[in-house]
Order: structure tokens, then sequence, then C-alpha cells
């Protein structure tokens, strides 16, 4: 085996005569060995991310006393009753329930606000066009804990503080530079052909953005909607500042929560049990939307 | 030229993104910047106007630590959390190198190694406090049944000594790594996987070793992402809190804290809203001093191709 010459040489034009075999470093004692080394490496990393994750799910499913006596064993007899006990004693079910109503309302005033405005800062010129695009990229640069303070007070005054509703518009106003400026990128690069034929043809200019536009931008909105999704659904300071009350509190505090109750209490596998449930979604948004997250994060890369 | 049917669309597309985006992002940062210049309870609306006099105590504070915040040690921590930030920034290249190559398994590789990148913090903290947990927990185990006992050590102490610094702040910083190779990963395998394949088939024609190609070739091409997450970094150096606060208790815990953990004790807890706004523009214009500095100092004739 050692696919030694690996893709550089796969993709090597046939033409040319590769000539001096012997100097390929790979075929070197000391170049394999590390080679071994690395993939090694690559392999234990890879089990530190794989092997807790998978112990917490078998140590959500023991009683107490099994948990510390065979740490590493499979459950004898799956303790179901311990996501009953997570479910109703410690909240699961409902930090679940308001990170899911927060999450799917900032999601979309942060989509649509976000997109209505990149949508003309991209298509159309107008005085003052560069400056507002400058003004909302700017909250890029500029930390967050700069605004927690007056923004408190802010909420306070106007009543948002310790409701949802103030999170959701304190996220739709944190995460509108970047969904801004990954849109407005995005949908200067359509053609213009497809809005002046549907112009020709009577549509309205709403109707363009209605029912050309945004159609053809679907990758795009999807992509930064999986960001946007992950950043609200994670989202723990702004939460942590302003959440008092138990029955609104996100699923991030519900964690954080579940940590500091970890040093008094005993019921352990419920414990482990809230904290896969508090997962679960995040998992299943990583299995699907992956391959959009790295497709973000590279596009961001190239951007920025 | 702009026709009224035109800024009838404009308008009423870009006014509610501006409204929310003035109203609860830019006043407020700009208010923050206002009220460090006050000495402010908060409890009242008295405000009173006292200068730089904020300013001054940071800077007094800094150069003589009071016994119960102790801001230069705070400050300390984050310098050296900053090591494990760069060493983060290192491996992911190493492994964006790497995974380059396609070596066997490189997709499972690539989604595994991401992954912690989407888990909240408390979610990483929840995590590893059960896995390193004394008693139960996988690491201790591990050690002890290959007969290592001697490392089953209390990685979450924030008493049990280790050079310079707890134990409990290594264990931070190695979390952080944990949580932090995959976007690096992701990032620069993006900017190899753009190096135009010709170069480094002709090196490699020419008998190059893989190494000396990465060295000679990739590095520099990939020179101008690895200077922006460099400069990010730098950025991220001061604004770290949320791990060592939800890893140990909730309270000024000295050796863990942060210097944004400072400034947390000192809004919410003391309520003394005008030098703790003092403290948060501090870190912002050293950061950005910071980063700007790195931005020059890293710029380098990048290559284009």
């Amino acid at each position: 085996m050692m696919n030694t010459t690996t893709a550089t040489t796969e993709t090597t034009s046939t033409n040319r005569p590769v000539s001096r075999k012997a100097g390929f470093a790979w075929s070197t004692l000391p170049a394999r060995l590390g080679w071994w080394l690395a993939q090694a490496l690559l392999w234990l990393f890879m089990i530190t991310v794989v092997f807790p994750m998978v112990w917490t799910v078998f140590s959500s499913l023991k009683s107490s006393p099994e948990l510390f006596n065979s740490p590493w064993g499979l459950p004898a007899v799956p303790q179901w009753q311990n996501y009953v006990n997570a479910w109703t004693k410690m909240n699961a079910g409902t930090y679940l329930f308001n990170s899911v109503l927060v999450s799917a309302f900032a999601l979309t005033s942060v989509m649509m606000t976000g997109a209505l405005a990149a949508y003309v800062l991209a298509r159309y010129s107008f005085p003052g066009n560069r400056v507002i695009y400058f003004y909302f990229i700017a909250g890029m640069m500029i930390p967050g804990f700069l605004a927690y303070i007056p923004a408190w007070f802010l909420h306070q005054s106007l009543g948002l503080l310790d409701t949802r509703t103030g999170l959701v518009i304190q996220y739709t106003a944190f995460f509108l530079p970047f969904t801004v400026f990954f849109l407005q990128s995005f949908f200067r690069t359509l053609p213009r052909e497809l809005e002046e034929a549907a112009i020709v043809d009577g549509a309205s200019l709403y109707t363009v953005f209605w029912r050309v536009m945004l159609p053809l931008s679907k990758s795009g909105l999807l992509t930064i909607a999986v960001f946007n999704f992950l950043s609200v659904w994670n989202e723990f300071m702004w939460a942590l500042i302003t959440l008092s009350r138990d029955e609104i509190k996100t699923l991030p505090l519900g964690m954080a929560n579940l940590q500091q109750n970890a040093k008094y209490a005993t019921d352990w596998g419920a414990m482990f049990a809230g904290f896969v449930i508090m997962l679960i979604p995040t998992f299943v948004i990583y299995a699907i939307f992956q391959n959009r997250l790295t497709e973000g994060i590279t596009i961001g890369a190239i951007k920025g | 030229m702009l026709r009224r049917e035109q800024w009838k669309l404009i308008i009423p597309f870009l006014a509610p993104g501006l409204l929310i985006y003035t109203v609860f992002s830019v006043y407020p940062s700009l208010r923050g910047i206002y009220i460090s210049f006050f000495r402010w309870s908060g409890l009242t609306s008295n405000m009173t106007f006292i200068g730089m006099d904020n300013f001054a105590r940071l800077w007094r504070e800094l150069s003589d630590p009071a016994d119960f915040y102790n801001v230069r040690l705070y400050l300390s921590h984050n310098a050296f959390l900053v090591i494990f930030s760069l060493a983060t920034v290192f491996l992911g290249l190493v492994a964006a190198a790497l995974i380059a190559e396609k070596p066997r398994g490189y997709k499972a590789f690539r989604v595994t190694f991401f992954f912690p990148n989407v888990l909240a913090l408390p979610a990483i903290a929840v995590l590893w406090s059960m896995t390193l947990n004394p008693s139960f927990g996988l690491v201790n185990n591990a050690l002890r049944s290959v007969g290592l006992e001697q490392f089953a050590l209390p990685w979450l102490s924030l008493q049990y000594e280790m050079p310079f610094f707890k134990l409990g702040l290594y264990t931070v910083g190695f979390i952080g790594i944990w949580g932090g190779i995959g976007w690096f990963m992701i990032l620069f395998l993006a900017a190899i996987q753009n190096v135009p394949a010709e170069y480094t088939e002709a090196a490699t024609v020419d008998g190059a070793s893989k190494l000396r190609i990465f060295w000679v070739i990739t590095l520099p091409l990939i020179w101008e992402t690895l200077r922006t997450v460099l400069v990010f970094v730098t950025i991220g150096m001061l604004s770290g809190f949320a791990l060592p606060y939800v890893l140990f208790e909730r309270m000024p815990q000295k050796h863990a804290d942060l210097i944004l953990s400072y400034y947390y004790f000192v809004a919410f807890r003391e309520r003394n809203w005008g030098y703790a706004a003092a403290i948060v523009v501090g870190i912002f214009v050293v950061t950005f001093i910071a980063s700007a500095l790195a931005y020059r100092f890293l710029d380098r004739d990048s290559v284009q191709y």
C-alpha cells in the first residue's frame, strides 16, 4: 500500500516524462516514517473528537453506580429512564423549546432584513450605496462586548430584557453585518440578463426580486442560513447577560446550568442524557449541512 | 438614472435592516465609548463626567494589582492562551497540508475535525468536564488502565501547580486547541487547493521532497490566508471569556480568569458601568492596535499567481 505519490502524480499530465524517479522523497525511509507518524496523529485527533461523544451516549444509558464501576463498559441494561428524568427534571424540554423558538424567529428576521438590504446594495447604484455598505460591514470588526452594557439598558428601557423577543431582535442586529456582507457579494454574481428580460415582460421590481432573483440565490441563502442558525443556536454571552427566568432560557444556558449542577448532582446518568438531548439538534444540522458550512468558510476567507 | 419606482424599492428594502442594526448594534457600541468617560452606577440616571479617570484607574490596577481582582494576572492568562491559539493555527495548517495529500480516510478527518466548531461553548465545557472527571472520566480511567496512574491528574483543578500557571488553565488551552483546529484546517485546505497544481507537479518532477515543496511553494502562495488568520487570532486574544467561565465555577476564580471576565464582574456584579465600559474600550483599543501591527508586521511581498 502506501500510496506514496498521492494526488500530485495522479494529476500529472501524461506527456511529461517523469525523469528522476529516484528523487521521490516519499520512497526514502525517514519520509515514509514521517508520513506514517503524521497519519497516526490524524487518527489520534479524530479519536479525541469521536470517542468522548460515543462515551457520552453510552454513559447516558447507565445507572449512576454503573457509571463509576464500569466507566468503559457498554450499559448492561439501557436506562431509558435517564432520558425521562433529564426531560422532566432538568428542563431539557423547556430549553429545547426556547432555542427552537428563538432560532426560528431570529433566523427568519436576520435572513429577511439581510437579504433585502444586501439585494439593493448589490443590484442598484444610488448615492450612498457604498457608505451604507461599509456602515454594515463595520459591524463585523466591532466586538460585540462593546455594545453589551448599553444594549442591556436599552433592552431594559424598552421592556425587552428577559424576553425571547429581546433575544430575537438583538441576534438580528448582531448577525446582520455578516449576512449583508455574504449576500451582497452573492447577489452581485447573478446575471443581469434575466432581470432585464423579466422587466421587459412587464414584471415589477418586486416581482423580479421575489420570483427571479431569490430563487436563483437559493444556494447562497442556504449557506448563510446555516451559519446564522448555528450562531443563534449557540449564542451564549448575550443570553447569559439578559435572561434570568429559567422558563425562557435557551440551550447554551441550559448546558451551563448542567455544568454548574454537575458539582452537586447525584443523578449523573440524567446529566449525560440531558447533554445528549441538547446536542442532538446540532448533530443533525451538522450531518445534513456540513458541506454548506465548509463552503461558507471558504467563500468568506477568499472574499475577506 | 434612478426612477422614482426604484427608490420605492430601495428605501423599504434597506430600512428594516438599517433600523435594527443602528438601534441595537451601532448605537450601543458608540454609547459604550461615551459612558466610559463617566461615573455611573446604573441605578439612577445620574452620570458624572470624570474624563479619563476610569482609564487611569485601569492603568493603576495594571501596575499595582489589587488582591481580589488581579488585572495583571488576568492579562497574563490571556497572554498564555495566545500561545495555544498560535498552536491551534499551526496544527490546523499541518492538518490541512496532510489532508490535502488525501490520505486514507481524509473525508472522515475533515468532517470530524470540524465538528467541535459547531458546538456551543457550554457544550464543549460540559463534554470535557465529564471526560476529565477524576472519578468516572474517560481520560483518567484510560490512564489508569494502561498503568499510567501517576498521570491521572485533576485536569480541571485551579489549585494543582504547574510551571507558571495552574493545571486548569493548561486544560483550557488544550480544549481551545481541540475546538479550533477544524476551522483553520478548512480555511487552509481551501487555500492549499487553490495553489495551481502545475507548480507542485513541476517541483515533484524535479525531485523536491513534499516537505520542501510545502515550504518553498505552497506556504508563500497561501501566505495571505495565513496572515489574515493570524490577524484574527490577535483580535481574539483579549476577547476570550466564556470557556473558563463555564468550565469553572461562575465566580471570580483568579487562577483562570481572563481580562474580559474582569469586565463581566465589574459590570454585572459590581454594577460599576462606567468603569466596565472603560475596560471594554481599553480592550478594544489595544486589540485594534495589536491587530494593525500584526497586519503590518506579517506583510510580506505575497506571491501573485
